[in-house]
């Protein structure tokens, strides 16, 4: 298999607070390959966004990554480069778009003068030529009467549209991957869609891979052709998305499939997953999910399980995928069989 | 007297409702919003009259402020001549009080914004930086600020013996910028959390761009209304100064040093002490309202939505 684009190996970010350290991201891998789209999925606190950031080196104290981890992007370990090298990384190679559309955009320059300055900083290209290059980039990303927008300010503009400024902004020096955090999260549903399909066109265009960081399962069914489900600030599971919504093998990614609405349920109940994320500071012993769920037993608690494969493709850390495991506790053995 | 010609420049007229609604630039929406408020109407008016005087002084001033018009006489109270009298060495005091507009505008001016501009980069970048640089860069200005700065300023110009006008502007810079930092470092803290400030580093602006473009000009607002501030300060303190005998020398003619030449015989000669005394009061009042009334229409909560 040819190298992938990126490749996360045993990421771990640790933030040295007084209360402690708090693990949120540890021991994270995984790739992606050039042109692809992965899913990140996980509720808030999982470690999604802190993944997203440790991968352009945008953690502040207390945070840090520790010594051991990789992210080899191009050949290069990103961990190993200078503060100068991995700037010409971040929004020439790597670019990253922010959940919120409203505040992500300074308010005192407009758009135009913002996605030229992107261009402005990574080439020697002229202001008139990185202004065309804004006003182009703004038509790419479906505004209509690109410049004249391109000379109105952000207030001016309404969320959905911000939004398409800042992928504008992001994919101006044509980055062989974008990050997206929650793009969508902050957007009506048909903004929101409209948001997604304009990503999916943009991979196909110039062929960037995305890293797509959600908590919306319906968002990565859509767009992402892999998905990477975290949890606790480990992967707990990873697979094709086929095969991810057909066959969750991790229970807690059984868990969030039985609390997504579908068309045409019954009216009734959703089903949750009791309890909450424990903090970072305090991770459970062996596996982190156990308080929380129903197929817990001993050996959960006693060791902790590793990322088992299922299929070639598809791998989840979770005890169960070995098999010799007894019947689910009684009453939640329902709610997860149906 | 330039009253009428001042208020016509300023005021904007209201935009009718038939043209199509160019939206107004900061600066303008601003002026709009002051204008609007009484207080804030007069205090505009005067300080731009006194502009005006200060910078038309040489064409204003009925006489020469440093020459003594008859050697023999002594002071003279006001009169159809001398509208604001002569002073003990026979100089006419109205003419004095226009030059001395000058000064005390020019030296107030200059030096409130050279400190604005040393306070906003010094606490800008402390406040940008963070962490440990920030506390040391800070703690230094804490220390400063215990000193009071009227004693500092006496200590360095009673060493210095006389100083010219451009010394004293720099001296009064150099103690006076301490607010302005503490102010920015304020602004550029809680900027630096912004998504903006996080979105333009993910896609690789330099440090000194992200300082220069996405926090420098959103502590502008505050910085502006503190400078504004600042220059009522320091013209009262230059005045104190002069009165003190340590501000701008003799012969040149401030607010300051008019109070100070009739200070010994203000029980007959109190035109000396009255018309720059309330000159110093009322543009003292004046600057304060302006600053008052320009933080309010600053504030972008009271802008009209867009």
């Amino acid at each position: 298999m040819t190298d992938p684009l990126l490749r996360v190996e045993h990421l771990r970010t640790y933030f040295h607070t007084p209360a402690g350290v708090a693990r949120a991201v540890d021991d994270v891998s995984f790739s992606i390959a050039r042109g692809e789209t992965v899913g990140v999925v996980g509720e808030s606190g999982c470690g999604k966004s802190v993944t997203a950031l440790s991968l352009l080196r945008l953690i502040e104290p207390p945070g840090r990554i520790e010594s051991g981890s990789h992210i080899w992007f191009e050949g290069r370990d990103l961990l190993t480069l200078g503060n100068e090298e991995i700037r010409q990384v971040r929004g020439n190679r790597i670019a990253m778009i922010f959940q919120e559309p409203m505040t992500a955009l300074n308010p005192v320059f407009t758009v135009g003068d913002q996605i030229a300055e992107v261009a402005r900083v990574h080439t020697d290209i002229s202001r008139k030529g990185a202004r065309d290059r804004a006003i182009e980039m703004l038509s790419l990303v479906g505004i209509p009467a690109p410049r004249e927008r391109a000379a109105q300010y952000p207030h001016q503009m309404s969320g959905g549209m911000r939004q398409r400024v800042l992928i504008a902004m992001a994919l101006v020096l044509n980055p062989a991957l974008l990050i997206a955090d929650e793009p969508t999260t902050a957007l009506d549903v048909t903004i929101q869609a409209q948001i997604l399909e304009l990503l999916a066109k943009v991979q196909q265009e110039f062929g960037t891979a995305i890293l797509l960081i959600t908590h919306d399962l319906g968002v990565v069914a859509e767009v992402a052709s892999r998905v990477v489900v975290m949890y606790g600030g480990q992967v707990v599971e990873e697979a094709p998305v086929r095969s991810l919504f057909a066959e969750p093998a991790h229970p807690y990614t059984k868990g969030l499939m039985q609390a997504m609405p579908r068309v045409g349920m019954q009216r009734e109940r959703l089903a949750t997953i009791p309890g909450s994320v424990p903090p970072p500071t305090a991770w459970p012993t062996g596996c982190r999910f156990r308080d929380r769920c129903s197929y817990a037993w001993p050996r959960c608690e006693q060791e902790a399980p590793a990322l088992i494969p299922v299929t070639p493709l598809h791998s989840a850390r979770c005890h169960l995928v070995e098999g010799d495991h007894p019947p689910p506790l009684a009453g939640a053995s329902e709610a997860a069989a149906r | 007297m330039a009253d009428t010609p001042v208020v016509a420049s300023i005021a904007i007229p209201a935009a009718p409702s038939a043209l199509p609604a160019r939206p107004l630039l900061p600066f303008q929406r601003t002026l709009q919003l002051m204008w609007s408020e009484r207080a804030a109407r007069w205090a505009l008016v005067f300080v731009a009259a006194l502009v005006v005087v200060a910078v038309a002084a040489p064409l204003l001033s009925p006489f020469d402020p440093t020459r003594p018009l008859d050697p023999t006489a002594g002071a003279a109270a006001p009169s159809l001549s001398h509208w604001f009298g002569t002073d003990l060495t026979s100089r006419d005091v109205l003419s004095r009080m226009l030059f001395g507009a000058r000064v005390s505008l020019a030296v107030a001016t200059l030096s409130a914004i050279l400190s604005a501009a040393l306070g906003l980069l010094y606490g800008g970048i402390a406040g940008f930086l963070g962490g440990r640089i920030d506390g040391a860069m800070m703690r230094f200005v804490d220390s400063l600020m215990a000193i009071p700065r009227l004693l500092l300023l006496l200590t360095v110009l009673a060493l210095w013996g006389t100083v010219d006008v451009r010394a004293l502007v720099v001296i009064l810079s150099l103690t006076g910028w301490f607010d302005v930092a503490r102010l920015a470092r304020i602004q550029a803290a809680s900027l630096r959390e912004r998504d903006f400030v996080r979105a333009a580093q993910a896609l690789g602006a330099r440090p000194w761009d992200v300082f220069v473009r996405h926090v420098l000009p959103h502590a502008a607002a505050p910085v502006l209304v503190a400078t504004t501030i600042t220059i009522g300060q320091v013209i009262v303190l230059e005045a104190g100064l002069s009165y003190l005998g340590y501000g701008v020398p003799q012969p040149t003619p401030t607010w300051g040093n008019i109070i100070r030449d009739g200070r010994e015989t203000i029980a007959t000669t109190w035109w000396l002490t009255l018309f720059p005394g309330l000159a110093l009061v009322g543009t003292a009042l004046a600057v304060n309202t302006l600053a008052d009334r320009l933080r309010a229409a600053l504030n972008p909560r009271q802008l009209p939505a867009p």
